[in-house]
């Protein structure tokens, strides 16, 4: 398992800046935008393939189905207010009690799933990344986040914050056709608002769901003894 | 030889002292329409879950389970997934698709069955169901009913030897569930497919049956015909399965007589027919009288959802009478439920007007209409609970209408000991029985001490035990003043309960009246009873009321 | 009916994957304009329509990135005037036009493949990647509209018997909170029951197969073919000329040549090829319908 996640995170953190830059080299730098969504499609290849390979019994992938379900449902029910996206929140928890791959997958996911209700666009494969990612680290990270609630709720706001950048980036490519930094500083700057609002909220969130929704999730996982190491006989 | 055989078998969930089955044998053959009966909580879905590998749950199990020569742990499992098909109580939870037609290729799929083969397969189980009108629909575009229907289909496509089917009809209304009996019967009938079917209302099925298996805490209580099924109950009149009975066995059973037990509208007919006279043809009713005030008046009122849509109230006039009864019939989407809603004020009229109390219900500002006023049990009574424990339910709402938590305990105690769930408080609400649970949420509703109580469809899904409770609470509930308001299908329930009833039919309520003249008028929308006795009886409802009549014609010397 | 919305989803992918990328990768704003008037006209002749307030939506879209690029971007030789001692250049200006029509094309392109590329053919392609993940968001879209009734349900059971019907902000939020971590029980919940139903029914057998009701046609087949023709044709005419409008530090122009008015030609059947295909369908019915 170790080592598995190792190599998942090197995939993570060294692959997709190489890439990045390999990218750069080769093509001029004006096509950064296109480039940088099939770059982000590409990070999530390994991911995805590495969770077909996996065997997974009928009730996890069930409870995926739903906690994926839950967090666009969750859009819809907070809509209201606004910046109120529960998505961060759901797939943290999920990631904490049922593992990084069960989180990078909620994450995701969700994002593909709740766009085809609010809109599909160049900013989806983003959004898979950020949330995919978030969820990864929150599974890596399950015990001190267990542990500590204040862990958690620093998590939480940089879980906020770096979506809101990784976001600010696209905005930026996307506006510029190439990684303009005065114009992503500006952008940034723009978003704090919004950025607080997600900080805010996943806090809020966390805090209030993390355990009634751990409660049952680590309930279901020992009832039917889900989500631990398969071994095939 | 017996296609599946059953020996010895016992079995316990982990961690609990008593065993869920105690020592089962029997043994059904090929071909064979076989029922299994039995009070909620008896070991039916164990039981059933056990006899298919895939599901059969956690604990000591002991004792033989032979399915056509192999017993089914040592089947495998394409086998076991594809010959043994299992339909599940509720028509939701077992939808695993967002399409019709994934859902029909979803188990071919996962037996590897090649793609042309499966073009075919589905293709085929969609004309013998007629149900290609809604072949490319999302499965959430269905109806129970339908969905039922589905998975049904979706259970067929992989040509099972056996179907096994755990109160499949539980959450469906009247037509659905004879629409869906209906098709259980001709798949046995004209495919000779094998079928073992749990099921609390017998009234439909009984007849259809060629072996009946009752399980009574965990043992087989009784194996054998239909008719002998039937006359069991003349031994035991009293047992808490003799209400669920059809009307003509339970006429029957209660008459105590020495012919063949009658099982259908059809026998029981020509059973009282042969038997009993009727020169007193009618039981003397007393005249219905009502309360001055009035709980609930809908005057005109019209009601829309949307702008665009159809209307689903058109000038529907309505009055309950305080400390009455009241029962509103009728179809699927006729829009019983929309206007338990209006009453509540979840919905607004576009037009008429609706007096609770007296008083307009737009004059009770923020949540006055709620307190010590109306409250309302939903039909799903698990919506209503939001936290880990009932207690926690409770107590929450006591503290919206209770300013000290002392009145608050007050009045928990006091609901709780009057429904008798004291020893459920504790409890987590997603781990109790139906009944158990619609009586939780029941407490829920009247923690704001409601002097009006509206229940949508509080019968649904509960055995026969189930409904007599709630037939004891709603007399309890009328005994200390508060008026009920329930919308049914259930028309036996609200012959025997009901002070005034009416059918909402085209946007309106029509033949407002009491039960026993309501069915009496009726030819097609009436009891089983009224059915049995139509035209030789006068007003004879329930089969309580058949029996009267029976006897009295009997002590008069009628009889032959 | 061989429009876009019924071609085999592969194809319409490959559609749209040629669309984005020349409209990107061109450089060009006669490309970009293109692109824009065949989203138009596709966009309107279908059933994704456009309305009045789209084109408003655009407008802004257009005059907030046209007029903010030179606030950040000082490249180009033609200085117009200062703002805070930064050059405000007319390279800056123009590139920021094309940028947004380049911008506004493709979130029309988008919108028509978020109504092209519906749930159904999207799952039909993740499955031809990998069919436990198609499997797993088909699931996800089971239990959406599922939830959203319960979320319904729920809302209107608590208020019926008096809980959190009051309208202060604080009954709000707190009943929201309530009824989502309600909502989660009960999604769990159910995701046990569907997870025995799909064990029931065999899933976690060996050699799952795959069934889809998608048929890819011999009109697919030639579709297909038109759309690789013309994605060819780019390619190798961009390479052999260069058709790139450069903004910065001068205006330079492509050479007027063939090559680049086939590149043009090519890019122009690309991006009014649904049109057509909706226009000739159209025809077709009329033709048809006339002689009954």
């Amino acid at each position: 398992m170790r080592t598995k996640n190792l190599i998942s995170i090197g995939v993570f953190l060294i692959l997709i800046p190489m890439l990045i830059l390999l990218g750069t080299l080769v093509f001029k730098e004006k096509y950064f935008a296109y480039l940088s969504i099939l770059v982000v499609m590409l990070s999530l290849v390994p991911m995805f393939f590495a969770f077909e390979k996996k065997e997974n019994s009928s009730k996890e992938l069930s409870i995926l189905a739903v906690m994926i379900a839950v967090s666009v449902v969750g859009r819809f029910v907070f809509s209201w207010l606004p910046g109120f996206k529960p998505v961060t929140a759901v797939t943290i928890i999920t990631a904490i009690y049922l593992g990084s791959e069960a989180g990078f997958a909620v994450g995701s996911l969700s994002a593909v799933v709740s766009n085809f209700y609010f809109g599909q666009g160049p900013w989806t494969p983003f959004q898979m990344f950020s949330w995919g990612l978030i969820g990864f680290l929150a599974g890596m990270l399950s015990n001190p986040l267990k542990k500590s609630k204040v862990f958690l709720c620093v998590f939480g706001i940089l879980a906020g914050i770096s979506f809101s950048l990784t976001m600010d980036i696209w905005t930026t490519l996307w506006a510029d056709g190439t990684f303009n930094l005065s114009r992503y500083i500006a952008s940034v700057v723009t978003a704090l608002p919004l950025t607080t609002e997600y900080a805010v909220s996943n806090v809020l969130f966390l805090l209030l769901l993390t355990k009634p929704i751990g409660e049952k999730l680590e309930r279901v996982k020992k009832k039917y003894g889900l989500f631990t190491v398969h071994h095939r006989d | 030889m017996a296609f599946l055989e059953v020996e010895n078998l016992s079995f316990g969930y982990p961690e609990t002292k008593n065993k869920t089955l105690y020592d089962i044998n029997f043994t059904v053959s090929e071909g064979e329409f076989c029922l299994l009966c039995g009070a909620s909580g008896c070991g039916k879905t164990t039981l059933l879950k056990l006899l298919k590998k895939q599901l059969s749950p956690y604990g000591t199990k002991s004792g033989k389970i032979i399915y056509n020569g192999t017993e089914t742990e040592a089947l495998d499992e394409k086998t076991s997934a594809s010959e043994i098909g299992f339909i599940m109580q509720n028509p939701e939870s077992q939808i695993v698709t967002d399409t019709v037609w994934h859902e029909l290729s979803f188990g071919l799929e996962n037996l590897g069955v090649p793609s042309d083969t499966i073009h075919r397969r589905v293709a085929e189980i969609v004309s013998f169901f007629g149900i290609g009108d809604w072949f490319h629909k999302k499965t959430a575009e269905l109806s129970g009913g339908q969905k039922q229907q589905l998975n049904l289909a979706a259970v067929l496509v992989m040509q099972p030897k056996i179907l096994l089917l755990d109160e499949p009809t539980a959450q469906l209304d009247p037509i659905a569930s004879a629409d869906f009996l209906h098709t259980l019967q001709k798949l046995n009938q004209e495919l000779g497919l094998t079928v073992l079917i749990a099921e609390h209302n017998l009234e439909d099925i009984l007849s259809v049956a060629d072996k009946v298996l009752m399980l009574e805490n965990g043992n087989l209580q009784f194996a054998g015909s239909p008719r002998d099924f039937a006359g069991y109950f003349k031994q035991n009149p009293d047992h808490p399965i003799a209400s669920a009975l059809p009307a003509a066995t339970r006429i029957y059973s209660m008459l105590q007589s020495g012919n063949t037990c009658p099982l259908n509208v059809k026998e029981g007919r020509s059973f009282i027919c042969r038997n009993y006279g009727h020169k007193t043809d009618s039981i003397s009713t007393k005249e219905y009288q009502h309360h001055d005030e009035k709980a609930v008046e809908l005057k005109k009122v019209w009601f829309r959802y949307e702008k665009d849509s159809p209307d689903i109230l058109k000038g529907t006039n309505l009055t309950v009478f305080q400390g009455e009864h009241f029962c509103i019939l009728g179809g699927n989407g006729t829009g019983k439920t929309t206007t338990v809603g209006i009453m509540a004020g979840l919905f607004k009229p576009y037009s008429g007007k609706v007096f609770v109390g007296g008083k307009r219900i737009e004059k009770y500002a923020g949540n006055s209409l709620y307190f010590q006023n109306i409250a309302v049990l939903t039909q799903n009574p698990q919506v209503l609970f939001l936290h880990k424990t009932v207690l926690e339910d409770l107590t929450e709402s006591a503290a919206v209408f209770y300013d000290s938590s002392d009145e608050g305990r007050a009045k928990i105690a006091q609901i709780s000991k009057m429904l008798d769930i004291e020893n459920l408080l504790e409890c987590h609400p997603y781990d109790l029985s139906g009944g158990e649970q619609q009586k939780c949420a029941l407490a829920k509703v009247l923690i704001g001490a409601p002097k009006i109580v509206l229940l949508d469809e509080p019968t649904k899904a509960l055995d026969a035990d189930g409904k007599r409770v709630i037939a004891e609470i709603i007399k309890a509930l009328k005994a200390t003043g508060i008026t009920v308001i329930t919308v049914t299908h259930d028309i036996e329930f609200v012959a025997e309960n009901a002070d005034r009833c009416g059918l909402f039919f085209d946007g309106d309520m029509i033949s407002v009246d009491t039960p026993t003249e309501f069915f009496d008028r009726n030819t097609f929308y009436t009891t089983a009873a009224n059915r049995i006795a139509r035209g030789y009886y006068q007003k004879a409802v329930t089969c309580e009321d058949v029996v009267m009549l029976c006897k009295q014609n009997s002590k008069d010397g009628a009889g032959k | 009916m061989t429009d876009l919305f019924s071609l085999h989803p592969f194809v319409a992918l490959i559609y749209f994957i040629s669309v984005f990328t020349a409209i990107m990768f061109s450089q060009n704003p006669l490309f970009s304009v293109i692109a824009l008037l065949g989203g138009i006209c596709f966009s309107g002749k279908s059933k994704i329509h456009i309305r009045p307030k789209d084109f408003g939506f655009g407008l802004l879209v257009f005059l907030a990135v046209s007029m903010t690029n030179p606030l950040f971007s000082h490249n180009g030789v033609t200085v117009l005037f200062f703002i805070n001692n930064n050059p405000v250049t007319a390279e800056a200006i123009y590139y920021g036009m094309y940028l947004a029509v380049m911008l506004l094309a493709v979130l029309l392109w988008f919108r028509s493949f978020n109504r092209v590329i519906t749930d159904d053919k999207w799952l039909y392609l993740t499955a031809k990647i990998s069919p436990k993940l198609s499997l797993l968001l088909s699931t996800a879209f089971r239990f959406v509209p599922y939830l959203q009734q319960q979320v319904r349900k729920i809302r209107s059971a608590q208020k019926a018997v008096g809980i959190f019907a009051g309208d202060s902000w604080m009954d709000k939020i707190k009943s929201t909170f309530n009824v989502y971590s309600a909502l989660i029980s009960f999604g769990i919940e159910g995701a046990v029951d569907v997870g025995a139903s799909m064990k029931a029914r065999g899933y976690g057998l060996k050699g799952r197969s795959n069934y889809s009701l998608f048929r890819f046609r011999l009109v697919d087949f030639a579709i297909l073919c038109f759309i690789l023709w013309m994605d060819i044709a780019l390619i190798v005419l961009s390479v052999k000329a260069d058709i790139r409008f450069v903004f910065y530090p001068a205006f330079l122009f492509p050479k007027a040549q063939a090559s680049l008015i086939q590149t043009v030609i090519a890019f122009l059947l690309l991006c009014f090829l649904p049109f057509i295909l909706s226009v000739k369908e159209d025809i077709k019915w009329r033709f048809l319908r006339s002689k009954i």
